[in-house]
């Protein structure tokens, strides 16, 4: 009943306050900044235990009531707090001192630490990097900005997800990418397209075992904590309003394919395909008639247009964020879209006694997203394929001038680019999806220095997927019986609804004493995940309502295929049966950790961490681990030997733990019943239902787990205008999943098991330096961070050196890296007859291609090193800020030049111009070999692994900020206008479009990331 | 303070209320060992598994394509050219193919022999649960008995290795040495002694297996051990079906008559699609002309039956131009889509022919043994012949059993078993004429498989064949 008379106290006083008793006085003053005595506008004034207050205007100026005896509190964000106490003055000017330990806060997402105190390798970005970028993923804009942390996007689809590895890969089945923890709720980290990036408040990386083992079982890959944000006790209300508006292009890309005069030319060299019997007169005839440049016809700018209003305020005991977002971008080919609503409120309370504080963060978001097909494959209606293989003596026109959409109207190699128009115009591959993502949080000391907790996190997501192919298409009009039945079309939806629960319960004793500063906490965790997914498959759509299902054809209807007047007996002449599924899937965790930390006279810093992990996925097997960390850090600039010294900080760190990957398999939901031993249901014998054994369950199964040792320094001088930091680490995975040969008599030759070891090694640098520092002049600051890891298999199942795959990177050895390329080395054309040239094994030249020549190439598809690089400045209104990112040491393979090089496609598709230098005659020495010869690029050679490194300018932004002209207004007090591009140069020796990738081995015509140009204005009131 | 022990006791309700929930979750969506296998009817269905998984393509694709009555088709990419030119290591696919998959259908047999245990059975369901047990047993054995005619070295030696016997479901990290020729055999008796008693007296279905099948395995076991047995257990079958007339006999591999079928094997797949694509019908195996020449020499139905004269399924064949298109699975319900006659009372005069030379010495029963076999197949009745001495009438035995029994999955194994007595393979010129070599000697090592590689991965220690390097 205490705490309740005490909020009716507060309530009550509150009225009595103001009501009974009118301020005795007004009080005036003027609020600076300490460092240049420049009035500091929207400071915070407030009067100590009550909700009144007020920001200072433009010319730092405030005015209030008060009584005698009262205490104004004066705050503002980066600047440390003051206190003016009330006596017979009626003006009380304020400077505030620049607050550096403001920004180095330390969340892991169960504690929130002092940096100084912290023992724990992280990296913290703030909103700005983040919040503003016309980038659709909030992963994707983190590229370059954290050292260590590798963002791979592999896909220009807006919204597309990214990969994400942190200090290497951890696994070579499992999951490899970081925990994603928003707000306190961990979330599915390959989903962030509805998410809106302006909510964002900072995001830190916890790179080290000493973050990461309280996450234990999730957290051997590192935890990324996205806090968003958040009002501010006692400020009024704060409108922003954001508004972008853009286009998004093709990069440029390192290849061409020929024109109609060049294929058709090429084609009477060679002397084959279509004019290979022409006379010059007929070529230039046909390349006159029809010159088709079909990128022009696929490919188009992408229009991308965003809205984002704000409202935050705060009491003294309450605060709000409220945001409504809007966010529209088109690809830059045809059918590609993303478009978004998001919704945010979040509110933040505590008691007066500050003992008790709550808050929720709910976010609503709905986002709409229209695909290409078959992206990144060799299936004609992939867009970024067509073009290159299109032939251009075909006109994209109608005879009216329209855009022709049917050409023969066939399914047939010629036809592609009009088959592919017609699969963009006339059919359907979207997908919906609400997200909710929603916390709520309540601390309360119930007794002196002992804090319970408790959180509630939900993370809901639901999908609709809607694939239709219109009966009148290319593709819809063979739907059915390869077009024989009447009724034609494909109408596909399917529906996930992927709902995770999480609950965290607390109990927290803090206290200092003397210069002994100590903390401990406990924690349980319950985590529970379901993944519901049903859909349906309808073939035979009535063509004047395809779309619904009033126009599906009934399932019963018959059609009699092969005109006997009788239903076939095995079911093939009810063509219309709908398909149909149904499944769900459920995971949980179930944790009880706790976390010791101390700090002896602000210089010794010492924690430890031990969490135990029941996991649903080993109920069978190791149902419970044991993962632990211990760490500590020593403030060498405290020290009184450093008294005088130039740095500000100075500060070694040390840490060891074990962390767990309970994600045996990547997925979320895999593997989540592979302990168990199950039958399945299928088709048995002579047409019955069979039972069969369809798993064997493995009852030692258990999680990955990842050893790391991590040593580092952070560094401060001369009041922080250089500091940096210096991490190196070892990162050790066993017990990797893979699969255990087992004897046949089991019906299955492997089992797959824990076996192995991995090794990641490296470092990371990152520093800032600050040259010019002027309130109101010429500021410049730079920055840099970069990362090398070096990744090595250490251990493979039973003891063996190698295993060889039969894929361009699946082969493994002890003391190679994983994603290596094992292949056949490429030398060249035979300058006697044409033919490709291989090395043997020893190294010597043969015609004869064999899998047995394979060797290591030491080229990864995973980079070595990684980072970013770049300034800020400003001048009076003006801004400029660059970031730019760069890979190095990693290579991919170039299968879309494979493709255009292919000597065997060339009377099928067009070709590259690189073919213009194909071999014709004894003594020639070229690099394409001769017409006719064999294909080569589904061969496993190196001859088109390519270095994929790249150097981008990732980001750079050009502003305007109207704060003078705008500081007499009352209604606006701020505008900011600002232009930006978005991967706007690229060095790199790539011959696609895009270097980046999502560390695939290969690339076939993917949809690279692209150019981003916008025009962007920021209003708050 | 109230209100503080509600908060606390609220948080330590839901701790408890959570930890099981989260970690307690049973894969409902799936079957489970315990909710598998609870009646009859689940047994049924466990049954139809087992049947689903006796994959006599194997079988079939192995003895055409590694002996003589194949060669490289005219639309040949590379399909089987490999196992066509006798390459076989331990790692070649069809040999483990054979390996794998009929020890996939014994534990399949076991898991519902084992589960059968615990369902409660009554009494009027007892008489269906035991022909479901007679057929699980007689499953469990013919696939052993497949398994050791392959890896054996020596059918009469007692003491050679054979396959590994799988009486039960292994614990999965089991590894298991390879049983004697002598403990297999007992093995396989034993289990026909079992499927004998349980299995109903009669089946009116050829396609499931009832008493007639088990005393056709017998009687194949016999003739691998130059057992006399065989011949009576032979006599059996022989007094009880008859022998196809011609026409009986080209509707047989229509699926259109079963008269002389003993068992038969289901098919909803594309049997043909081992020498063909099937979409093109185009071949990329043929028969060989070695088989078609005896055949064409014989001048029976067999020939028609063999060999495609037809215009369907790509025909028709030109022997003129070496184009000799395979027709024993012409398809009934879809093209090259066939039932399997996996044992036919012929076979039984043909086991029972040989074990006549081999065992009694009886040139003059083997030669009517044949004439019956011969006299069916013409229509007509055909002349008795006379043998010189044993060799010549174990060779005119082999020669009818190659054109009787063509691409049913016996060949290599026919060849293997008399090699000693006949010599190995030996391919007519035109048919090795693409490459290869045209002789496998009869004391190749290759007339026995070599143990896969995927199980020498998981168990080391096995004893691999003679002639193979791990």
């Amino acid at each position: 009943m205490k705490l309740k008379l005490t909020w009716l106290l507060t309530l009550f006083m509150a009225f009595v306050m103001q009501f009974s008793f009118a301020q005795e006085k007004t009080v005036t003053g003027t609020v600076t900044t300490a460092e240049d005595g420049l009035p500091l506008p929207g400071a915070s004034v407030i009067v100590k235990g009550t909700a009144r207050g007020q920001q200072t205007d433009f010319d730092g100026k405030y005015t209030i009531g008060v009584n005698r005896g009262d205490v104004l509190v004066i705050s503002y964000v980066g600047m440390k707090t003051a206190e003016v106490k009330i006596g017979a003055s009626s003006t009380y000017n304020v400077a505030l001192a620049l607050d550096n330990a403001l920004e180095e806060v330390v969340v892991t997402g169960f504690t929130t630490g002092n940096k100084v105190k912290t023992t724990s390798a992280v990296t913290t970005l703030s909103a700005e990097t983040v919040d503003a970028r016309p980038n659709a993923s909030i992963a994707a804009t983190m590229q370059g900005q954290v050292p260590g942390l590798n963002i791979g996007t592999g896909s220009g689809q807006p919204g597309a997800n990214s990969v994400i590895l942190l200090r290497g890969i951890g696994s070579i089945n499992g999951n490899v990418e970081p925990l994603f923890v928003i707000d306190g709720v961990p979330v599915d980290e390959d989903n962030f397209r509805s998410l809106n990036n302006n909510d964002i408040a900072n995001i830190t990386v916890l790179k080290d075992a000493s973050a990461s083992a309280l996450y234990g079982n999730r957290g051997a890959n590192g935890v990324i904590v996205i806090t968003t944000k958040t009002g501010t006790y006692g400020t009024g209300l704060a409108i922003n309003y954001r508004s972008q508006f853009g286009y998004s292009f093709l990069p440029e890309k390192g290849f061409d394919v020929m024109n109609s005069f060049q294929k058709l030319r090429f084609n009477r060299d060679i002397g084959s395909g279509f004019g290979s019997q022409f006379s010059d007169a007929e070529i230039n005839a046909v390349a006159r008639q029809a010159n088709t440049d079909w990128e022009d016809v696929f490919f188009r700018p992408g229009a991308t247009i965003s809205h984002n209003l704000s409202l935050s305020s705060g009491t003294e005991l309450f605060s709000t964020f409220t945001s409504l977002g809007y966010f529209e971008q088109n690809g830059v080919t045809l059918r590609s879209d993303l478009q978004r609503f998001n919704l945010r409120s979040n509110i933040t309370g505590k008691s007066s006694d500050n003992k008790f504080n709550y808050g929720t963060n709910l976010s609503l978001n709905f986002s709409k997203n229209n695909f290409i097909q078959n992206e990144g494959t060799g299936n004609l209606s992939n867009p970024f394929l067509v073009p290159y293989v299109a032939l251009p003596y075909f006109s994209q026109y109608n005879a009216d001038g329209s855009l022709n959409i049917v050409g023969s109207g066939l399914d047939t190699f010629d036809n592609t680019p009009f088959t592919a128009l017609n699969n963009t115009a006339l059919n359907t591959n979207r997908e919906e999806e609400i997200k909710f993502i929603g916390s709520v949080n309540a601390d309360y000391e119930f007794i002196k220095n002992v804090t319970a907790s408790i959180r509630f996190g939900l993370d809901y997501t639901y999908e609709r997927g809607i694939f239709i192919e219109d009966p009148t298409s290319v593709y819809g009009s063979t739907a059915v019986n390869g077009g024989e039945a009447e009724f034609q079309g494909t109408n596909a939806e399917g529906y996930t609804r992927d709902v995770r629960f999480n609950n965290l319960l607390g109990l927290k004793y803090a206290n200092t004493f003397g210069k002994h500063d100590i903390d401990f906490s406990v924690f349980t965790e319950y985590n529970k995940s379901y993944l519901n997914t049903s859909g349906f498959t309808q073939v035979g759509l009535n063509p004047k309502i395809f779309q619904f299902g009033t126009g599906f054809i009934p399932g019963n209807t018959f059609e009699d295929l092969d005109g006997d007047g009788l239903a076939a007996t095995d079911g093939t002449e009810f063509p219309y049966i709908p398909g149909i599924r149904l499944n769900e899937i459920k995971v949980g965790i179930f944790s009880y950790f706790g976390v010791l930390r101390y700090t002896f006279d602000n210089k010794y810093n010492f924690q430890s961490s031990v969490r135990r992990d029941a996991s649903s996925r080993f109920a069978e097997s190791n149902r419970w681990g044991t993962f632990w960390s211990v760490s500590g850090s020593w403030n060498v600039n405290n020290e009184s030997f450093m008294d005088g010294s130039d740095f500000n900080n100075l500060k070694l760190r040390a840490s060891y733990g074990v962390t767990g990957n309970d994600r045996i398999t990547g997925g979320y939901y895999g593997a989540d019943d592979a302990t168990f031993d199950l039958y399945a249901q299928g088709s048995g014998y002579n047409n019955t239902v069979g039972l069969f054994a369809s798993q064997i369950g493995n009852k030692d199964l258990k999680w990955e787990t990842i050893t790391q040792t991590n040593i580092g320094i952070d560094f401060g001088l001369w009041d922080n205008k250089f500091s940096g930091s210096v991490d190196v680490y070892e990162k050790v995975t066993d017990d990797l999943f893979q699969s255990l040969p087992v004897s046949a008599l089991n019906a299955t030759n492997t089992l797959s098991a824990n076996l192995g070891q991995l090794t990641n090694t490296g470092a990371e640098l990152t520093l800032k330096y600050q040259l010019f520092s002027n309130a109101r002049g010429f500021n410049l600051s730079l920055f840099a961070n970069g990362s090398y890891n070096k990744n090595e298999i250490t251990e493979l199942p039973n003891g063996v050196n190698e295993v060889l795959g039969t894929g361009r990177t699946n082969s493994l050895k002890v003391g190679k890296q994983l994603g290596e390329f094992f292949a056949v080395r490429w030398a060249g054309v035979n300058p006697a007859n044409g033919n490709p040239l291989y090395y043997d094994i020893d190294g010597n030249v043969t015609e004869t291609f064999s899998n047995d020549n394979r060797v290591w190439t030491d080229k990864s598809i995973y980079p070595t090193y990684q980072g970013g690089f770049g300034f800020n400045s400003s001048y009076k209104g003006f801004t400029l800020d660059t970031q730019f990112s760069f890979v190095a040491d990693i290579y991919r393979y170039n299968g879309s030049i494979g493709v255009i090089e292919d000597p065997t496609l060339t009377t099928l598709s067009n070709s590259s111009t690189s073919l213009l230098r194909t071999w014709t005659q004894p003594g020639d020495i070229t690099d394409i070999p001769r017409a006719g010869s064999p294909s080569v690029r589904n061969l496993l050679t190196d001859r088109y692994i390519e270095d994929a490194s790249f150097l981008r300018l990732r980001n750079i932004v050009l502003g305007y900020n109207f704060s003078e002209e705008l500081k007499d207004n009352k209604f606006i007090s701020g505008i900011k206008v600002f232009l930006q591009a978005e991967n706007l140069i690229t060095w790199s020796k790539w011959r696609g479009w895009d270097p980046e990738s999502s560390f695939r081995n290969s690339d076939f015509f993917d949809y690279p990331t692209t150019k981003i140009f916008t025009l962007g204005v920021d209003l708050t009131f | 303070m109230k209100i503080n022990n509600k908060f606390i006791v609220l948080m330590f309700v839901s701790l408890l209320f959570a930890c099981n929930d989260a970690i307690e979750i049973n894969p409902e969506d799936e079957f489970t060992p315990d909710i598998t296998f609870e009646s009859v009817s689940d047994l049924q269905q466990g049954l139809s598994g087992v049947y689903a998984q006796y994959d006599f393509e194997n079988d079939i694709t192995f003895n055409s394509i590694f002996a003589d009555n194949t060669k490289p088709g005219v639309d040949n990419g590379g399909q089987l050219i490999n196992l066509y030119n006798w390459v076989l290591q331990a790692g070649e696919g069809n040999s483990t193919a054979i390996w794998n998959s009929y020890y996939a259908m014994i534990n399949a047999a076991n898991r519902v022999i084992e589960a059968s245990a615990l369902v409660d059975v009554s009494d009027e369901e007892r008489a269906t649960f035991d022909n479901i047990l007679g057929q699980l047993y007689a499953l469990r054995a013919v696939a052993h008995y497949h398994l050791h005619t392959y890896y054996t070295t020596d059918y009469l030696d007692d003491s050679a290795l054979s396959s590994i016997i799988a009486e039960r479901v292994p614990i999965v990290t089991e590894v298991f040495p390879r049983n004697t020729n002598e403990a297999m055999y007992a093995f396989i008796n034993q289990d026909l002694d079992t499927a004998q008693s349980l299995l109903a007296p009669e089946t009116s279905d050829k396609g499931f297996i009832g008493q007639d099948f088990v005393t056709g395995l017998r009687a194949r076991i016999a003739l691998l051990r130059n057992d006399a047995s065989g011949i009576s257990f032979a006599n059996d079958l022989i007094a009880k079906y008859d022998l196809a007339n011609p026409t009986q006999y080209v509707n047989m591999y229509l699926d259109s008559n079963d008269t002389e079928v003993i068992f038969k094997l289901y098919r909803n797949s594309a049997v043909g699609g081992i020498w063909y694509f099937t979409n093109s019908a185009g071949p990329f195996m043929e028969a060989s002309n070695g088989l078609y020449n005896v055949l064409n020499e014989a001048s029976d139905v067999r020939l028609n039956v063999n060999i495609n004269f037809g215009t369907n399924n790509g025909g028709p064949s030109v022997p003129e131009d070496n184009l000799h298109l395979i027709n024993k699975y012409p398809g009934s319900s879809a093209p090259f889509v066939s039932n399997i006659k996996a044992m036919r009372v012929s076979e039984m005069y043909l086991i029972k022919a040989e074990l006549q030379v081999k065992v009694q010495n009886d040139l003059e029963g083997a030669a009517l043994t044949l004439k019956s076999i011969r006299d069916a197949r013409t229509g007509t009745s055909t002349a008795l012949v006379t043998y010189a001495n044993p060799t010549l009438a174990l060779a005119d035995v082999m020669n009818e059993r190659r054109m009787e029994l063509a691409f049913e999955g016996q060949r290599y194994l026919d060849i293997k078993r008399n090699k000693a007595l006949l010599g190995g393979i030996t391919r007519n010129a035109i048919d090795c004429a693409s490459g290869g070599s045209c002789e496998l000697g009869a004391s190749d090592y290759r007339f026995t498989l070599p143990i896969p590689q995927v199980e020498i991965n998981a168990f080391p220690g096995i004893t691999q064949n003679p002639g193979y390097s791990n």
